[in-house]
This record gives structure tokens, C-alpha cells and sequence, in this order.
């Protein structure tokens, strides 16, 4: 690295600093100021244990949260109401969650660039109570997986159902569904 | 993807090292970290957020982990806690009580010195449904004040439980309550202030 006193030259690649250059303008700010100030957070980001990448894939999932209408709350609040209401009404219910699924789906699907990755992580980031997400994909058949040490079996039945219809507004059609208490096997193909 | 032309750029020394010693951990080169770097700062700026609201963002998901928050769609949620309310209205307040009483206790068990300031900060984060949501406190006093014309009437009331929970744990004594669709106003003291 060449060295300038208390600068380093690092090199940056022209279409990139083109790129800079319209952000940068429209913010007012230089091109270097940019730079420092990227790599200056970066370095922040990495000192708190955090990866950029992790960081950003994070913010564009729960920003598709927002806009799908999700909400937070208690995780035992969520498995007592699941429970109560489940007993009763339960196909009625797993056809409000597998609705509620395909049309997350859909919105996934026109959203990112590879949906089933952010299907993934979109499982990942909002439901904390899921030990394990896996998603296989081997050419147009996927196999589905995800393990709760914690979900009942209102609760999992209810998430097969939304996994279910995420999967089907990603245009994949399930073909079998093995769901135990805290555990959810799915295979489905396009 | 970015061509291979390149350019060279002064970069303020300690920062380059850094940025060297991350790419070395990762088996980059500093040419290519830093170039994807940049791409997710331009990513950012194009979706008119910077690095530091990302953090923030992810932060707040690391928050929403530890109180075992879970994400849910808001129309199910309500609809959800308006049948278990019909069922069994007591029960449903009491579970909605109890999870208040149980966060504020993990703010509390952390020993940290401002536990109702960590949690107003936490909950107007995770409470994006809700546009008007604060927590005031002076010295023994607290005013919370929740508006939102989103949330269903058993729902308001739900969350005014979660509330009072979250002020009983931390000895707090409610003094005043209003509470209509969307909106709850609860004054409290503690040590009969």
C-alpha cells in the first residue's frame, strides 16, 4: 500500500467511484468524505461484532416486514392466543396464516433478488423462536426444514400453514408436509 | 459487478489498516473488501438510509431477540387477540401482564442504571405500529402516553395490561389510566408519589 502522510492509497474501482460521485453529490458531500466515512463505519460495525453484509440484508428484511404489516410481540403472548384460538376453529385459522403466507410470498418474489434466500432470512430475523431454518435447493425441487424447541403445536402447525403459502407465492408447489410439535419438514417443487 | 479499472484514493491510514486486517480475517483482498464495502454504502445512499440507521435497524433486531419478541402480521395478531379476549378475557390480560412484568425483569437483571429509558428506547423501536408512543419520567413519576388508530379495542387494552406489568416490576404504582381504541394514557408513582 502506498503510503502519503498519515493516508494510505488504497486503490477503488472507476465505475465505482462514478457511482460515488451521484450519491455523493446529491448529498453534498465529496467523494473522499464518502470513502472515509464508509470505511470509518465499517470498521465501527465490525468492532461491535457485526458483519456490513449481515447488517444490510437485515435492514432490507425488516423494512419487507414493515411494509407486509408485521408486528412485534411477546412470543409467549403470541403461543397463549395461538393456542386458545386454535382448538376451536383450527382450519379456519390455518387458512388465515397460509393467506397470510402466499401474499408475504408474492411481495418477497417481486422484492428481492433471490426471494427463496430472503424467505429464508425473512424466517431467520422475525421468528427468534426457531432454532434452525434450512432451505435446499436442487433445481426446481426445494426442501424445507425448521426446528423450535420452544413452539407448540398450535404454533407450528399455524407456521407450517404460512410456510406453506410464503412458498406458494413463490411460485412453488408443496408436495408433502411432515409437521410435528416444534418441527416443520416441507418438500415442494416449482 | 465492477469492472477491474481502478483508481487510487487516499484513505486515512489507521482506517486502511483496519480494513486490511478485516479483509485479511475474510480472505479478501483490500481491493475487493473495500470495493464491496462501498457497494453496500452506495446500496444504502440509494435507499436513502446510511450505515449508521443499519445499525441501528440490526441492533434493534439483537433487542427484539433478547425480550423474545416475535414477528407477527398485525391482522392476524389482532384478530387473534380479539377471539381469546371474547373466550377468556381474564386469562388473555393476565398472560398480557405477565410478559410486561417478564421484560421489564430482564432489563432489570442486567443491572443496568436506566431500565425504563433501555425499554422506552427498545419498545418504541419494536412498536412501529403504534406512531405516538412515549415514556416520560421524572424522578419518581412516569407518563406513558400510546396512540394509534390502528389497534383494535381489545388490543388497547392488551397492551395497557403489558404496560402495567412493565410498570409493577419496576415499582411503579398506576395513579391515572385512560384508555379508549388506540389510545392509552397511564399516569404512575412510585412510593405513593
Amino acid at each position: 500500500m502506498p503510503k502519503a502522510k498519515g493516508k494510505k492509497l488504497v486503490s477503488v474501482s472507476e465505475d465505482l467511484i462514478a457511482e460515488i460521485a451521484k450519491v455523493s453529490r446529491s448529498g453534498g458531500e465529496s467523494v473522499s468524505k464518502f470513502i472515509e466515512d464508509t470505511l470509518r463505519q465499517t470498521v465501527e460495525v465490525r468492532k461491535r461484532g457485526y458483519d456490513l453484509k449481515q447488517v444490510m440484508d437485515c435492514f432490507n428484511v425488516i423494512q419487507a416486514h414493515r411494509v407486509l404489516g408485521g408486528v412485534f410481540v411477546p412470543s409467549p403472548v403470541l403461543d397463549y392466543l395461538t393456542g386458545k384460538v386454535y382448538k376451536e376453529n383450527s382450519e379456519r385459522r390455518q387458512a388465515k396464516w397460509y393467506e397470510s403466507g402466499r401474499w408475504n410470498g408474492k411481495y418477497l418474489k417481486e422484492k428481492f433478488q433471490d426471494p427463496i434466500e430472503a424467505f429464508r432470512y425473512f424466517l431467520e430475523i422475525s421468528r427468534w423462536d426457531l432454532n434452525e431454518v434450512e432451505v435446499d435447493r436442487s433445481g426446481g425441487s426445494l426442501k424445507f426444514r425448521c426446528v423450535s424447541t420452544v413452539l407448540t403445536k398450535a404454533g407450528t402447525e399455524l407456521l407450517a400453514k404460512f410456510i406453506e403459502g410464503m412458498l406458494e407465492g413463490l411460485g412453488y408447489r408443496t408436495e408433502k408436509v411432515d409437521c410435528l410439535k416444534g418441527m416443520i419438514l416441507l418438500h415442494s417443487k416449482r | 459487478m465492477v469492472n477491474s479499472r481502478r483508481k487510487m484514493l487516499a484513505a486515512r491510514d489507521d482506517l486502511a489498516d483496519k480494513i486490511s486486517e478485516i479483509a485479511n480475517s475474510k480472505g479478501f483482498t483490500l481491493f475487493g473488501m473495500i470495493n464491496s464495502i462501498l457497494e453496500l454504502a452506495i446500496e444504502a445512499e440509494k435507499m436513502g438510509i446510511n450505515l449508521e440507521e443499519a445499525v441501528d435497524n440490526y441492533k434493534m433486531t439483537k433487542a427484539v431477540k433478547e425480550a423474545s419478541f416475535t414477528l407477527v402480521l398485525e391482522s392476524l395478531l389482532y384478530e387473534t387477540a380479539e377471539i381469546a379476549c371474547e373466550k377468556a378475557k381474564q386469562e388473555t390480560l393476565k398472560v398480557w401482564f405477565d410478559a410486561g412484568v417478564w421484560l421489564a425483569s430482564q432489563y432489570t437483571s442486567r443491572n443496568i442504571e436506566n431500565p425504563l429509558g433501555n425499554i422506552e428506547k427498545d419498545l418504541k423501536a419494536f412498536s412501529w405500529n403504534i406512531p405516538e408512543f412515549t415514556i416520560e419520567q421524572i424522578d419518581d413519576k412516569v407518563s406513558i402516553r400510546v396512540l394509534s388508530p390502528r389497534l383494535s379495542e381489545s388490543y388497547t387494552v392488551l397492551f395497557n395490561r403489558f404496560l402495567e406489568g412493565i410498570l409493577k416490576a419496576l415499582s411503579f404504582e398506576v395513579k391515572y389510566k385512560e384508555l379508549g381504541k388506540g389510545n392509552i394514557r397511564l399516569e404512575a408513582a412510585r412510593g405513593g408519589g
